[in-house]
């Protein structure tokens, strides 16, 4: 019975033009946003390799103080289906010995013009949301009074048939419309990525859709059940229909903005550039150290250096050619200058920290608060599946952490802070005194620095000049082995990790639709069906 | 009898269950948001004033050094929250938000991400745009879908035709009826938030709020008429109230979700820019090429002394460096305004986004602020040059070997902080505002009229029966 019921119902729907027009929104709606996706995906697919070819570039290394890795992380296609939070964020990660990565850097726009950032596009998700809900109240809604209202619903009642299988019936009539819907717009969305050959997905990314597939029905039957409810308790399709709107446009646009946006306004976080000043202040009190370090040591007999390099951000330092007792004041000086930076990257990591740890409150608020409407239940869950979450990037955030920790340790073992390949590749046997430098470099027309410093033109040493200093040409120099040295391996979550985090939320879900069918039921059952 | 249509209309919309859960909602989103709004502002300046005061300190710091230092740092221009954020705040995280500028160059613009959380999903703001724009944009669809199918199936449409009144006398009557519905239901909430804004002390009464507000009114009241016309245009052409829900709801979806998806659409498609990484390789090749022209010894230092003669090689290799950047660079911003400007023009098919781009323009916010702080910077920058130049000039110890990047060949004497002259922003003037606002409300008058008419051709052919 209740199959004749459910298929009566399928033909009667079939029938309406709610039916077309949600095929016609499908239609409508779903391509722009998966091509302004695809869009996105391969620019931040393209700016990730050319940044991976940057960081290939980077990475010879001519001195241990040059060494410091970038971690580009790979874009995952599955963000053409939900964007999530990768939006946001830059797929760089620079491992740095002064700072502990914070958040990633990069280029986090992937649109070239900044100003388009002004139109928010919505992602196939969150328009197949849209669409499936609307249709899913839209057959609901009048599910239990348009029958008493057309006066049919008595006779099919004066029938041998029970109020539950009636019930049961309609919902599976309705079920059965809406499912090719659905399947019309995941075939969509797919027919319209298979335009772009480049695109490939992994049988384990095939899994993800698969699942995400499974959730739209969870997601689908949960708001047919919130319209059958509403249908059963209200006399009139009039009131049901407004009613079933009211809650579609509240869970679908009130909740989520409502929630950012108080997340915003009563969670505090601070900005970044006040952080900045803080950090700032520590850099300089490093500064400060090193100086005063540095003026304690036994002074050179001659600062003067050829071909060097420098980047003060990380102590990126290469020299060329300086005097004997230049480099082992450099040498001196590392050794203390060096640790003492990684310990106050942990000191700037304690602000970074609670930075990090209110924004994660805030976000945290802005989640929960969202949770509000089922359909944000269903978007979250579906970003953990595309990895596109936020817990996903703190995942890869903490490994970048521990691989920093890693390097860092290495470098101490092996003592490689105190060493002259730290910033030179001059041979300390080869090490010259001020005045053998004097003397090879004017071919013996100086004898010493005394006689440079004796001379009344400042610059009449330039002038004499012949010779280059030995072996300084830092081009020349071969860039050193580090196939012993740790080595970054993202190792994202897996599949099943991703299920147990959605699980929670896939629960909820399934859990309101049965409470809802339950008391649904009940209405039902003393319906005044007159 | 128009009156009689218009006062029965209003009273019928005033007692239905569906206004009185429209407006319901629209009070509740009106005050959460003024409140949250007023929180939001209140941290928003404090770090703000908190920044401008570290950038102050940093420039004092900077002048008891030497004035070229003043000179050759790179500032940033970080944009202000504005106080009028509540009518609408433009996604002003979301564009570019400052300037970095020095006196030798306005180098470009970047998104601060100032206080927000990059780990929150995209959202907007509870402003009123937002609300106007989706809440009662909804509502008034939900008021005017079946005000002629609905009647028709009633069986009361042909009652009320069967007096001595014109079918446009009567359409009129309900298209009137349903805006003054749409007012009454806006105009609570707007009072609410305005009296949450100014008793919280966030806002002080004066002629620019009233103009902002006056304008969001007028822009409000005729994005109303506009939705008023498309819901009654949905009502007359199908002859069931289901159907005309339908059309009207797809029609909303549409304006909503495919206008900006087209706008970026089309300006991916069909008038594209140069990447980023076009333009770095760019950029590298004509760096390249300027380094390898220099002669020798453009980069060499030595010890202190500012007339050492290759200082003004470097001092005029780091210039072509700089210039040779801007070019590429200026050209690239330039051709990304135009795409926007281009892209903006697909959103004036829908009118959620034109009430978004007719308000940011009113509030003086968005990218026509960014373009007057762009146009502005440029002038200042230009003026401080010269400032700087002038001051140079007078001092013999200075070689006048102009480096944007190094204190060395230029004046190297302290300058006191309050001869510095400073940029600060100039909001955008009423007259301004109106020019560039103008465009978006002759064409919501346009729509309104466009609609309304189709609306009276179909009714005239309207089967009643």
């Amino acid at each position: 019975m209740i199959l004749r019921i459910a298929s009566k119902e399928l033909f009667h729907n079939m029938s309406t033009s709610r039916f077309i027009t949600g095929f016609l929104l499908c239609l409508l709606l779903i391509p722009f946003p998966i091509i302004i996706s695809i869009n996105e995906y391969r620019s931040k697919v393209s700016m990730y390799e050319t940044e991976q070819k940057q960081v290939d570039d980077k990475n010879i290394v001519k001195v241990y103080s040059a060494y410091r890795p970038v971690i580009v992380k790979k874009p995952g296609p599955l963000s053409i289906f939900a964007r999530g939070v990768s939006y946001n964020l830059g797929n760089q990660v620079k491992i740095l010995f002064s700072d502990i990565p914070m958040m990633s850097e990069g280029k986090a726009e992937s649109r070239d013009n900044p100003f388009l950032n002004r139109f928010f596009t919505f992602d196939f998700i969150s328009v197949l949301i849209i669409i499936i809900s609307l249709m899913a109240f839209l057959f609901t809604y009048d599910i239990c009074t348009w029958e008493r209202e057309t006066g049919t619903l008595k006779m099919m009642l004066a029938n041998p048939v029970s109020r539950a299988s009636v019930l049961a019936g309609k919902m599976l009539g309705t079920f059965f419309t809406l499912l090719p819907m659905l399947l019309f717009s995941y075939g969509l969305c797919i027919l319209v990525i298979m335009f772009y050959p480049d695109i490939h997905f992994t049988s384990s990314e095939w899994l993800r859709i698969g699942l995400i597939f499974l959730l739209s029905m969870v997601f689908l039957v949960l708001f047919m059940v919130i319209g059958l409810f509403v249908s059963s308790r209200v006399r009139h399709s009039g009131t049901g229909i407004v009613i079933c709107l009211v809650l579609w446009i509240t869970f679908l646009f009130i909740v989520p903005n409502l929630a950012n946006y108080s997340a915003k306004s009563f969670v505090k976080v601070g900005s970044v550039e006040n952080l900045e000043f803080n950090i700032k202040e520590l850099n300089d009190e490093y500064l400060k150290k090193t100086e005063e370090y540095e003026k304690k040591l036994p002074g050179a007999d001659w600062d003067m250096q050829w071909n060097t390099r420098w980047d003060s951000r990380d102590g990126f330092n290469i020299i060329g050619g300086a005097s004997k007792s230049s480099f082992e004041k450099i040498k001196l000086k590392n050794e203390f200058t060096e640790p003492l930076r990684v310990d106050y990257a942990d000191k700037k990591w304690s602000f970074r920290k609670a930075y990090i740890t209110k924004l994660e409150k805030q976000q945290n608020f802005a989640r929960y608060l969202s949770f509000l409407s089922p359909s944000e239940i269903f978007k979250e869950s579906v970003n953990g599946l595309c990895a596109t979450n936020a817990e996903s990037h703190y995942n890869f955030l903490d490994q970048t952490r521990r691989y920093r920790e890693e390097l860092i340790h290495y470098y101490k073992e092996k003592k490689l802070f105190s060493s002259y390949l730290y910033f030179t590749q001059q041979d300390p046997k080869n090490f010259m005194t001020v005045d053998e430098i004097v003397n090879y470099l004017t071919k013996g027309e100086l004898k010493s620095f005394a006689e440079v410093e004796a001379h009344k033109d400042p610059f009449y040493f330039f002038g004499k000049t012949k010779n280059s200093f030995p072996n300084s040409n830092i081009d020349e120099w071969k860039s050193i082995d580090l196939s012993q040295f740790p080595k970054f391996n993202y190792r994202p979550a897996k599949v099943l990790n991703d299920i147990h985090h959605s699980l929670l939320h896939i629960g909820v879900l399934f859990a309101l639709a049965l409470a809802l069918f339950y008391f649904s039921y009940k209405s039902f059952i003393r319906y005044d069906v007159r | 009898m128009l009156k009689t249509i218009i006062l029965t209309d209003i009273k019928q919309n005033i007692q239905s269950f569906k206004l009185h859960v429209t407006f319901i909602i629209m009070m509740v989103v009106f005050t959460v948001g003024s409140i949250a709004y007023v929180f939001q502002y209140r941290d928003a300046m404090e770090d703000y004033r908190d920044y401008s005061s570290k950038m102050l300190d940093k420039i004092r710091k900077e002048a008891d050094i030497n004035t070229t230092r003043i000179a050759i740092e790179k500032n940033d221009q970080l944009f202000a929250p504005l106080n009028n954020g509540f009518i609408d705040d433009a996604k002003s995280q979301f564009t570019p938000n400052n300037i970095q500028y020095s006196a030798y160059n306005v180098f470009g613009y970047s998104i601060s991400r100032k206080t927000s959380n990059p780990y929150l999903y995209l959202s907007n703001d509870l402003n009123w745009v937002f609300i106007l724009s989706i809440i009662t944009s909804f509502s008034i669809l939900l008021l005017s879908y079946d005000a002629i199918s609905g009647e028709r199936e009633q069986q009361t449409l042909k009652l009320i035709l069967s007096n001595a009144v014109s079918r446009g006398v009567l359409l009129f009557g309900k298209y009137f009826s349903i805006i003054i519905s749409g007012v009454l239901m806006v105009l609570p909430g707007l009072l609410v938030s305005l009296i949450i804004l100014i008793l919280s002390g966030t806002l002080k009464m004066s002629s620019l709020l009233a103009f902002e507000t006056i304008g969001f009114l007028v822009l409000g009241v005729l994005f109303i008429s506009t939705i008023s016309a498309l819901g009654l245009l949905c009502s007359v052409v199908s002859r069931t109230a289901n159907v005309s829900l339908l059309i009207g709801l797809t029609l909303w979806a549409v304006f909503l979700i495919f206008s900006p998806n087209l706008a970026v659409f089309a300006a991916d498609q069909l008038f594209k820019i140069k990447n980023s990484e076009t333009i770095q390789a760019e950029e590298k090749t004509a760096k390249d090429a300027i380094n390898k022209a220099a002669p020798e010894g453009s980069w060499s230092m030595w010890g202190n002394n500012p007339f050492f003669p290759k200082h003004e090689l470097r001092a005029k290799n780091i210039t072509n460096l700089m210039n040779a950047e801007k070019q590429i660079k200026d050209e690239w911003y330039n051709s990304q305004f135009r795409q926007y400007e281009k892209a903006i023009r697909f959103t004036y098919l829908s009118p959620i986004s034109i009430l978004g781009m007719a308000s940011e323009s009113l509030a003086g916010s968005g990218y026509p602020r960014f373009r007057k702080n762009w146009d502005d910077l440029h002038t200042y920058q230009n003026q401080f040059l010269t400032w700087f130049k002038a001051i140079d000039a007078k001092d013999p110890k200075s070689p006048h070997w102009y480096n944007p990047e190094e204190d060395i060949s230029t004046s190297r004497e302290k300058i006191k902080f309050e001869e510095i002259p400073l940029y600060t922003e100039r909001m955008m003037t009423i007259p301004q505002r109106l020019t560039k606002a103008l465009p978006g409300i002759m064409l919501l008058v346009f729509y309104s009229f466009l609609l309304f008419g189709i609306t009276v051709v179909m009714f005239n052919r309207y089967d009643v029966r």
